[in-house]
């Protein structure tokens, strides 16, 4: 049973450490940056 | 060409273990390739750029995160894509992340990424690989940063939970 309870404790955290996605500026204007041809 | 971003901390806004640097296309883009590319993180206390590559680094050394050769970019619009298989890197939370991406040739297409204008020089481009010096701007990328917690929180959890009984 603890072992049990530990294991539904043990996913909620992990769940909780998900991955954060950050979005930097804006999508303001179109630019040929950087991945332009050269 | 070699290009340095540089993103503050306020707006990234924790730490942790980055795996992921996306940029976003504006437009359609198919089989754009970049050979010879390098994507590079690095702390860097600076909060503008300067016009000069590696005094940007700011005392610190970068670490080469991603290759491919080539990167070959396929995006529809809107649509992020990103350097694959990047190996992650600890990002501390508290000093500004410069990130760096160059190539040395290309298939003479290109891929029209969302930018925007910042209040700061954050933006560093010339056409040459081993380019010492650039031109700054303070038109910077939109960016999509994937960040993984500081610890493996899982782990961790598992051995204070066990120890509690």
């Amino acid at each position: 049973m603890n072992r049990l309870i530990a294991l539904v404790l043990g996913s909620v955290l992990a769940a909780a450490a998900a991955a954060e996605e950050v979005v930097i500026g804006d999508a303001a204007f179109p630019l040929n940056t950087p991945f332009c041809g050269t | 060409m070699r290009v340095q971003e540089l993103v503050p901390a306020d707006e990234i806004g924790t730490s942790g273990w980055v795996t992921k640097i996306e940029w976003q296309a504006a437009y359609a883009a198919t089989d754009a390739r970049f050979f010879d590319l390098e994507l590079k993180l690095c702390h860097t206390p600076l909060d503008e750029l300067t016009d000069r590559f590696d005094d940007n680094y700011g005392g610190n050394t970068p670490e080469l995160v991603a290759e491919a050769d080539p990167l070959s970019v396929t995006a529809g619009a809107d649509e992020w894509f990103a350097v694959p298989d990047m190996t992650p890197y600890h990002y501390d939370g508290a000093q500004n992340l410069l990130v760096e991406v160059r190539w040395r040739v290309d298939n003479e297409k290109e891929v029209d990424c969302w930018s925007w204008a910042s209040d700061r020089l954050r933006y560093l481009s010339n056409y040459g690989y081993d380019a010492e010096s650039g031109t700054p701007s303070v038109k910077a990328n939109r960016l999509r940063l994937t960040l993984e917690p500081e610890q493996a929180v899982a782990g961790t959890s598992w051995g204070v939970i066990k120890a509690g009984f």
